[in-house]
């Protein structure tokens, strides 16, 4: 069906009108709507990273309420166990204690989102857990194994506490195609709408401006294997995208050189090539969805940024900084790495 | 009102001031001899001399020259020191006189430097004959060893054009200056022999300062506003790059692109 150009622009009309209602009910937001509409169409789990009161949850919810299907969410608490998330115990209405189906697997194998809110407060067995749920799709539990073909995961953490908080490993991160920034509005006019304008008060009133299903979930795995098939990533490409994660791996070696930061002890652990996977198939959805049939270099830059950003771990004594230095080696090497190279 | 008139006027000094004289012995002098006279005056309190009074180095007359005058004052005195130089030619001992001089002090008093007279004689006897012998010879001349003075000046001029060179070399001057950096020119002489369009990307990345790629043409374009009479060519350069490079598509005919790179080497080198 998807093999026809009728259905992919049919497909690319429906994306463009989920990123315009999707940009009308949540203000100044438009790149991070932008990047999680690329994970959908590149079926890559999200992990929103921002201050409190952004709109994180709203802004998910919303994009959940636009792709349709059940989902499930979770609050991360410090005594959230992996458990907890699979079975729900209970008492029934005769007192009997009852094991039921959690979060998880209450809405079936057929869970399109399944949401972590503030995802750094639980505790590393459930992040341990979630590893195998995002990475392959599936749950054993009540005996057999539960397959969710539709699973995103989207989670969010808030940066400003520490407290009672437990920093994701570094295999659980990996596993998220993209760590997306919300940040406050940058525009005046945004923020004074945000805070006067009625219509941003009430959340779920505004969640359901969104058509629902606009992009229908049960298509989006069959969209993806389109996406990536079809797009097309030349040698000249393939090699910008090697140079661009070998810099960041490397960046004496590739030339770069940032201010106030050491290049010999600044990176101490580069991209994997399940991080490189994610930034081809982010690229080829960005390409996809500019209508375009072959991957350019700025659809390459304008994903590079939230697929590296969690992936590349800097030097302990650099790590408090990562916050400016990340960007500011990002920036380095898309001003240096040359493209089309030799 | 008349005595009151008379009461302001200055009153002239109450008591001459004490001049005391060493003149230089009154025989014995010749030709060009130097005659030291020194004086010294008693100053009232709160009194000094007049300096445009002193008398002033001069032939006084056409045998007598006043070679110099040093002054010297101290709270109470004032010494003066006259030197006076005698050229009279005597053909026998003869006295000459030298005349008093005259100076003032602050407080309008005028005072005389006392004259003195001295006798001066012939050097040799008048009668003695003149011939060439008795010239003296000349005394023996000694060179002065100029060569540490030229070795010294040599170390300095060489010091000295280093210094300038360095100056020059730290300031960028002269020969030091930097040829423009001009990547486009470069790029077109290249592409003369090589037709890459990636020479004139590397070209782009130089100019910007940074990677250039076809989506920050319009940021390269408004801090390179002399190019952009080329806009729509560099335009139509980058997708057709995008074409070869990220899409499927073929090179198109390089002959574009060199006279592209050319184009941009004019407006780089101002000549268009």
């Amino acid at each position: 069906m998807l093999q026809d150009p009728k259905a992919s622009a049919d497909w690319l009309s429906r994306l463009r009108d989920a990123e315009a209602q999707l940009n009308g009910a949540i203000l100044g937001q438009s790149r991070a709507i932008r990047l999680i509409l690329l994970s959908v169409l590149a079926r890559g789990h999200v992990l929103l990273a921002g201050d409190v009161g952004t709109g994180k949850t709203t802004l998910l919810r919303a994009v959940a309420r636009a792709i349709g299907g059940p989902y499930a969410r979770v609050e991360g608490t410090v005594d959230l166990l992996p458990t907890d998330l699979i079975y729900d115990a209970h008492l029934d209405a005769d007192g009997k204690p009852r094991i039921e189906p959690g979060p998880a697997l209450s809405k079936g194998e057929d869970l399109s989102i399944f949401f972590f809110n503030e995802i750094n407060r639980a505790r590393p067995q459930v992040h341990a857990m979630l590893l195998r749920m995002m990475a392959e799709r599936s749950l054993t539990a009540f005996r057999r194994e539960y397959r969710f073909p539709h699973l995103q995961v989207f989670a969010d953490r808030n940066q400003i506490e520490r407290d009672e908080t437990f920093e994701l490993p570094a295999a659980a991160r990996d596993r998220f195609a993209m760590e997306i920034a919300v940040t406050v509005p940058a525009e005046r006019d945004d923020r004074i709408a945000l805070a006067f304008d009625t219509r941003f008060h009430d959340t779920d009133a505004l969640i359901d401006t969104i058509t629902p299903g606009l992009l229908p979930y049960h298509g989006l795995n069959a969209l993806a294997v389109q996406i990536q098939d079809s797009v097309h990533a030349s040698p000249v490409l393939q090699r910008y995208v090697f140079d661009l994660c070998e810099a960041l791996r490397d960046p004496i070696r590739a030339g770069l050189a940032i201010e106030g930061a050491d290049m010999v002890r600044l990176v101490r652990g580069g991209v994997s090539p399940r991080g490189m996977q994610a930034l081809v198939r982010l690229a080829r959805a960005a390409a996809w969805a500019e209508g375009r049939d072959a991957v350019l270099p700025q659809d390459v830059r304008e994903v590079f940024g939230p697929v590296m950003v969690h992936r590349t771990f800097l030097g302990s004594a650099y790590e408090a900084r990562r916050e400016v230095l990340v960007p500011a080696l990002m920036r380095a090497a898309f001003d240096t790495i040359p493209v089309p190279a030799e | 009102m008349k005595w009151l008139l008379l009461a302001l006027l200055p009153f002239p000094a109450s008591a001459q001031p004490v001049v005391t004289a060493e003149n230089p012995h009154a025989y014995g002098w010749w030709l060009g001899d130097e005659l030291v006279q020194r004086i010294s005056i008693g100053l009232p309190p709160g009194v000094t001399i007049d300096p445009a009074s002193l008398p002033k180095p001069r032939a006084v007359d056409y045998w007598l020259d006043l070679r110099s005058v040093e002054a010297k004052e101290t709270d109470t005195e004032l010494r003066l020191t006259l030197h006076w130089q005698n050229f009279y030619s005597a053909l026998e001992p003869s006295q000459r006189d030298v005349p008093p001089q005259s100076i003032r002090l602050t407080d309008r008093t005028a005072i005389q430097l006392p004259g003195f007279a001295f006798v001066t004689s012939p050097i040799r006897p008048i009668m003695a004959p003149s011939t060439r012998d008795q010239l003296q010879p000349d005394p023996r001349f000694r060179l002065i060893d100029t060569t540490p003075a030229r070795i010294g000046l040599g170390l300095s001029l060489a010091a000295l054009t280093l210094s300038v060179l360095a100056l020059a070399w730290h300031q960028a001057l002269g020969p030091f200056r930097a040829r423009a950096a001009r990547p486009f020119t470069r790029a077109a002489r290249a592409m003369a022999r090589n037709p890459d369009r990636r020479l004139l990307h590397r070209a782009l990345d130089a100019a910007f300062g940074r990677v250039l790629i076809r989506a920050d043409l319009p940021l390269f374009l408004a801090s390179n506003p002399q190019f952009h009479p080329l806009a729509n060519r560099l335009k139509a350069f980058f997708a057709a790059s995008d074409t070869t490079f990220f899409g499927k598509g073929k090179a198109p005919d390089p002959a574009e692109v060199v006279s592209l790179a050319r184009a941009l080497s004019r407006i780089e080198r101002g000549r268009s």
